[in-house]
Protein backbone atom coordinates (compact mmCIF):
# COMPACT_ATOMS: atom_id res chain seq x y z
CA UNK A 1 0.00 0.00 0.00
CA UNK A 2 1.31 3.88 -0.64
CA UNK A 3 1.74 6.42 1.64
CA UNK A 4 -1.09 7.99 -0.93
CA UNK A 5 -4.62 8.78 -0.80
CA UNK A 6 -5.47 5.73 -0.55
CA UNK A 7 -5.18 5.62 3.13
CA UNK A 8 -8.00 8.27 3.69
CA UNK A 9 -10.86 6.77 5.57
CA UNK A 10 -8.36 4.42 7.50
CA UNK A 11 -9.51 4.38 11.38
CA UNK A 12 -8.95 2.82 14.71
CA UNK A 13 -11.06 1.17 16.68
CA UNK A 14 -12.58 2.73 19.49
CA UNK A 15 -10.26 2.18 22.64
CA UNK A 16 -10.94 3.64 26.40
CA UNK A 17 -8.16 5.47 28.29
CA UNK A 18 -8.84 6.68 31.34
CA UNK A 19 -7.42 9.70 32.85
CA UNK A 20 -5.17 9.56 35.92
CA UNK A 21 -4.14 12.21 38.52
CA UNK A 22 -0.26 10.89 38.37
CA UNK A 23 0.00 10.41 35.02
CA UNK A 24 -1.17 14.18 34.78
CA UNK A 25 1.64 15.11 37.45
CA UNK A 26 4.40 13.42 35.46
CA UNK A 27 3.11 15.19 32.30
CA UNK A 28 3.10 18.45 33.47
CA UNK A 29 6.69 17.51 35.55
CA UNK A 30 7.96 16.24 31.85
CA UNK A 31 7.16 19.93 30.55
CA UNK A 32 8.30 21.75 33.52
CA UNK A 33 4.67 23.27 34.19
CA UNK A 34 4.25 24.38 37.83
CA UNK A 35 1.32 25.02 37.23
CA UNK A 36 -1.01 24.02 41.24
CA UNK A 37 -3.95 23.62 38.91
CA UNK A 38 -2.79 19.90 37.39
CA UNK A 39 -1.35 18.78 40.67
CA UNK A 40 -2.86 20.68 44.19
CA UNK A 41 -6.44 19.47 44.78
CA UNK A 42 -6.81 21.91 47.67
CA UNK A 43 -5.73 24.66 45.06
CA UNK A 44 -7.61 23.05 42.34
CA UNK A 45 -10.72 23.03 43.94
CA UNK A 46 -11.26 26.92 45.33
CA UNK A 47 -10.88 27.47 41.71
CA UNK A 48 -13.77 27.61 38.76
CA UNK A 49 -12.92 23.94 37.96
CA UNK A 50 -13.20 22.74 41.90
CA UNK A 51 -10.97 20.22 41.08
CA UNK A 52 -7.27 19.11 39.25
CA UNK A 53 -7.75 19.18 35.16
CA UNK A 54 -5.30 18.21 32.88
CA UNK A 55 -2.80 20.46 31.12
CA UNK A 56 -4.28 21.20 27.57
CA UNK A 57 -1.44 19.25 25.57
CA UNK A 58 -1.78 16.61 27.60
CA UNK A 59 -4.65 15.49 24.85
CA UNK A 60 -1.89 14.22 23.15
CA UNK A 61 -1.57 11.18 25.73
CA UNK A 62 -5.14 10.09 24.32
CA UNK A 63 -3.14 8.16 21.56
CA UNK A 64 -0.88 7.03 23.79
CA UNK A 65 -0.70 2.59 23.91
CA UNK A 66 -3.19 2.90 21.37
CA UNK A 67 -3.40 1.65 17.32
CA UNK A 68 -2.65 4.33 15.02
CA UNK A 69 -4.43 4.21 11.92
CA UNK A 70 -1.48 3.79 10.28
CA UNK A 71 -0.46 0.92 11.83
CA UNK A 72 0.44 -1.92 9.52
CA UNK A 73 0.19 0.09 6.23
CA UNK A 74 3.19 -2.12 4.69
CA UNK A 75 5.96 -0.05 3.54
CA UNK A 76 5.20 2.78 5.89
CA UNK A 77 8.65 3.89 8.06
CA UNK A 78 8.67 5.86 10.94
CA UNK A 79 12.07 7.76 10.28
CA UNK A 80 10.51 9.10 7.08
CA UNK A 81 7.97 11.11 9.37
CA UNK A 82 8.01 14.65 11.09
CA UNK A 83 4.89 16.25 12.85
CA UNK A 84 3.79 19.19 10.80
CA UNK A 85 1.16 21.00 12.91
CA UNK A 86 -1.53 19.84 15.66
CA UNK A 87 -4.59 21.26 16.67
CA UNK A 88 -6.88 20.51 20.09
CA UNK A 89 -10.66 21.52 20.78
CA UNK A 90 -11.24 21.49 24.20
CA UNK A 91 -15.09 20.75 24.93
CA UNK A 92 -14.39 20.59 27.82
CA UNK A 93 -11.50 19.84 30.82
CA UNK A 94 -9.98 16.87 31.00
CA UNK A 95 -9.99 15.37 34.28
CA UNK A 96 -8.44 12.66 36.66
CA UNK A 97 -10.73 9.75 36.91
CA UNK A 98 -12.31 10.40 33.85
CA UNK A 99 -12.90 7.45 31.02
CA UNK A 100 -13.05 8.39 27.53
CA UNK A 101 -13.87 6.04 24.16
CA UNK A 102 -11.16 7.03 21.38
CA UNK A 103 -11.04 6.70 18.02
CA UNK A 104 -8.85 8.37 15.72
CA UNK A 105 -9.30 8.51 12.07
CA UNK A 106 -7.35 9.54 8.78
CA UNK A 107 -9.37 12.63 7.07
CA UNK A 108 -7.26 13.42 4.26
CA UNK A 109 -3.83 12.78 2.76
CA UNK A 110 -2.27 15.54 -0.46
CA UNK A 111 1.42 15.92 -1.44
CA UNK A 112 3.32 19.27 -1.23
CA UNK A 113 6.87 19.41 -3.06
CA UNK A 114 9.35 20.55 -0.62
CA UNK A 115 13.20 21.47 -0.30
CA UNK A 116 14.18 17.66 0.34
CA UNK A 117 11.53 16.10 -2.45
CA UNK A 118 8.18 14.96 -2.19
CA UNK A 119 6.07 15.06 0.92
CA UNK A 120 3.01 13.73 1.71
CA UNK A 121 0.92 15.25 4.20
CA UNK A 122 -1.71 13.10 6.54
CA UNK A 123 -4.38 14.24 9.05
CA UNK A 124 -5.38 12.34 11.62
CA UNK A 125 -8.66 13.69 13.24
CA UNK A 126 -8.92 12.42 17.20
CA UNK A 127 -12.08 12.14 19.19
CA UNK A 128 -12.14 11.29 22.33
CA UNK A 129 -15.87 10.87 24.06
CA UNK A 130 -17.28 10.87 27.41
CA UNK A 131 -20.03 7.92 28.64
CA UNK A 132 -22.61 9.99 27.50
CA UNK A 133 -20.64 10.18 23.45
CA UNK A 134 -20.12 13.79 24.30
CA UNK A 135 -16.63 14.93 22.68
CA UNK A 136 -14.39 16.52 25.13
CA UNK A 137 -11.30 16.83 22.90
CA UNK A 138 -11.13 16.94 19.25
CA UNK A 139 -7.15 16.63 18.17
CA UNK A 140 -6.31 17.38 14.40
CA UNK A 141 -2.70 16.00 13.78
CA UNK A 142 -0.67 16.60 10.45
CA UNK A 143 1.88 14.25 9.64
CA UNK A 144 4.74 14.78 7.30
CA UNK A 145 5.71 11.84 5.07
CA UNK A 146 9.51 12.29 3.95
CA UNK A 147 9.00 10.27 0.48
CA UNK A 148 12.22 11.39 -0.86
CA UNK A 149 15.09 10.86 1.82
CA UNK B 1 3.85 36.36 35.52
CA UNK B 2 0.59 38.78 36.46
CA UNK B 3 -2.71 36.88 35.48
CA UNK B 4 -4.78 38.57 32.84
CA UNK B 5 -8.99 39.43 33.06
CA UNK B 6 -11.02 40.27 30.39
CA UNK B 7 -10.89 43.70 30.81
CA UNK B 8 -7.11 43.77 30.33
CA UNK B 9 -7.50 43.01 26.78
CA UNK B 10 -7.07 44.88 23.89
CA UNK B 11 -6.50 43.84 20.56
CA UNK B 12 -2.99 44.23 19.18
CA UNK B 13 -1.54 43.94 23.16
CA UNK B 14 1.89 42.26 23.19
CA UNK B 15 1.78 39.52 26.27
CA UNK B 16 4.34 39.16 28.37
CA UNK B 17 6.98 36.44 27.76
CA UNK B 18 7.83 33.24 29.46
CA UNK B 19 11.25 31.95 29.15
CA UNK B 20 11.38 28.11 29.61
CA UNK B 21 14.95 26.67 31.19
CA UNK B 22 17.01 25.03 28.52
CA UNK B 23 15.79 21.73 26.64
CA UNK B 24 18.01 19.08 27.94
CA UNK B 25 18.09 15.07 27.18
CA UNK B 26 16.46 13.80 30.73
CA UNK B 27 13.60 16.70 29.67
CA UNK B 28 13.18 14.58 26.58
CA UNK B 29 13.22 11.10 27.79
CA UNK B 30 11.32 12.29 30.80
CA UNK B 31 8.71 13.57 28.10
CA UNK B 32 8.59 10.49 25.94
CA UNK B 33 7.24 8.66 29.07
CA UNK B 34 4.54 10.77 30.41
CA UNK B 35 3.52 11.32 26.45
CA UNK B 36 3.66 7.56 25.30
CA UNK B 37 5.78 9.21 22.04
CA UNK B 38 8.72 6.95 22.00
CA UNK B 39 9.42 7.66 18.42
CA UNK B 40 13.27 6.96 18.94
CA UNK B 41 13.87 10.44 16.65
CA UNK B 42 13.97 12.28 19.92
CA UNK B 43 16.14 9.41 22.28
CA UNK B 44 18.77 7.89 19.94
CA UNK B 45 21.04 9.67 18.18
CA UNK B 46 21.80 6.92 15.85
CA UNK B 47 18.36 6.70 14.59
CA UNK B 48 18.01 10.48 14.23
CA UNK B 49 21.14 10.37 12.13
CA UNK B 50 19.54 7.49 9.80
CA UNK B 51 16.84 10.62 9.03
CA UNK B 52 19.05 12.87 8.33
CA UNK B 53 19.37 14.77 11.31
CA UNK B 54 22.76 15.60 13.31
CA UNK B 55 21.06 14.25 16.54
CA UNK B 56 18.47 13.47 17.86
CA UNK B 57 15.32 16.74 18.02
CA UNK B 58 13.38 17.58 20.68
CA UNK B 59 9.47 16.73 20.08
CA UNK B 60 7.01 19.02 18.40
CA UNK B 61 4.77 18.51 20.99
CA UNK B 62 7.22 19.35 23.78
CA UNK B 63 7.13 23.03 22.62
CA UNK B 64 3.46 22.81 22.70
CA UNK B 65 3.41 21.81 25.92
CA UNK B 66 5.70 25.14 26.81
CA UNK B 67 2.65 26.99 24.65
CA UNK B 68 -0.04 25.34 26.91
CA UNK B 69 1.79 26.17 29.75
CA UNK B 70 2.07 29.49 29.06
CA UNK B 71 -2.02 30.44 27.97
CA UNK B 72 -2.23 28.87 31.52
CA UNK B 73 0.22 31.36 32.76
CA UNK B 74 -1.59 33.83 31.30
CA UNK B 75 -4.96 33.24 32.01
CA UNK B 76 -4.58 31.68 35.26
CA UNK B 77 -7.95 30.23 36.39
CA UNK B 78 -9.80 33.31 34.87
CA UNK B 79 -10.46 31.66 31.29
CA UNK B 80 -10.81 28.16 30.40
CA UNK B 81 -8.74 27.13 27.33
CA UNK B 82 -10.72 26.19 24.07
CA UNK B 83 -8.53 25.76 21.69
CA UNK B 84 -4.97 25.43 20.95
CA UNK B 85 -3.14 25.01 17.58
CA UNK B 86 0.50 24.97 15.93
CA UNK B 87 2.72 24.91 13.00
CA UNK B 88 6.03 23.16 14.01
CA UNK B 89 8.35 25.25 11.74
CA UNK B 90 11.97 24.10 13.01
CA UNK B 91 13.56 21.92 14.38
CA UNK B 92 14.36 21.92 18.55
CA UNK B 93 17.88 20.69 19.44
CA UNK B 94 19.52 19.90 23.11
CA UNK B 95 20.22 22.80 24.59
CA UNK B 96 17.99 25.07 22.72
CA UNK B 97 15.90 27.84 24.94
CA UNK B 98 12.94 28.27 23.74
CA UNK B 99 10.89 31.70 25.04
CA UNK B 100 7.08 31.77 24.37
CA UNK B 101 5.67 35.16 23.08
CA UNK B 102 2.04 36.46 22.54
CA UNK B 103 -0.25 38.89 21.07
CA UNK B 104 -3.68 39.61 21.43
CA UNK B 105 -5.81 39.18 17.71
CA UNK B 106 -9.26 39.18 19.06
CA UNK B 107 -11.56 39.89 22.07
CA UNK B 108 -15.15 39.59 21.86
CA UNK B 109 -18.05 39.07 24.43
CA UNK B 110 -21.47 38.21 22.82
CA UNK B 111 -23.83 35.25 22.88
CA UNK B 112 -20.57 32.72 23.18
CA UNK B 113 -18.99 34.59 26.19
CA UNK B 114 -15.81 36.30 27.10
CA UNK B 115 -13.48 35.15 24.18
CA UNK B 116 -10.21 36.47 23.27
CA UNK B 117 -7.53 35.08 20.91
CA UNK B 118 -3.92 35.25 21.11
CA UNK B 119 -1.32 34.18 18.24
CA UNK B 120 1.63 32.52 20.24
CA UNK B 121 4.67 31.24 19.72
CA UNK B 122 7.73 29.63 20.70
CA UNK B 123 11.43 31.11 19.40
CA UNK B 124 14.31 29.89 20.00
CA UNK B 125 17.76 31.74 21.41
CA UNK B 126 18.88 32.96 17.80
CA UNK B 127 15.21 34.61 17.77
CA UNK B 128 13.67 31.89 14.93
CA UNK B 129 10.53 30.58 15.58
CA UNK B 130 9.94 27.29 16.10
CA UNK B 131 6.38 26.45 16.80
CA UNK B 132 3.72 28.57 16.08
CA UNK B 133 0.22 29.43 16.12
CA UNK B 134 -2.92 30.43 18.23
CA UNK B 135 -5.30 30.38 21.16
CA UNK B 136 -8.53 30.67 22.04
CA UNK B 137 -9.94 31.29 26.07
CA UNK B 138 -13.04 31.75 27.66
CA UNK B 139 -12.82 34.26 30.41
CA UNK B 140 -15.59 32.95 33.34
CA UNK B 141 -16.44 36.67 34.08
Amino acid sequence: MAIDKSLIGRKTEVYTIEVEKGHIRRFAEAVGDDCPLYVDEAYAASTPYRGIIAPPTFATTLTMNAPSPLKDVPGFEMRRVLHGEQEYIFHRPMRPGDKYWVQSEITDVFDRQGSSGRMTFIIIETVARDIDNQPVVTGRSTIVYRQDI
Amino acid sequence: MKVLTFSDLQEGMELEALEKPPIDRVQLVKYAGASGDFNPLHTVDSFAQSAGLDGVIAHGMLSMGFLGQYVRALVGVNADIKQIKVRFQRMVKPGDVLTCRGKVTAVNEGDEGKIATFDIAAVNQKGEVVTAGSAKVKFFE
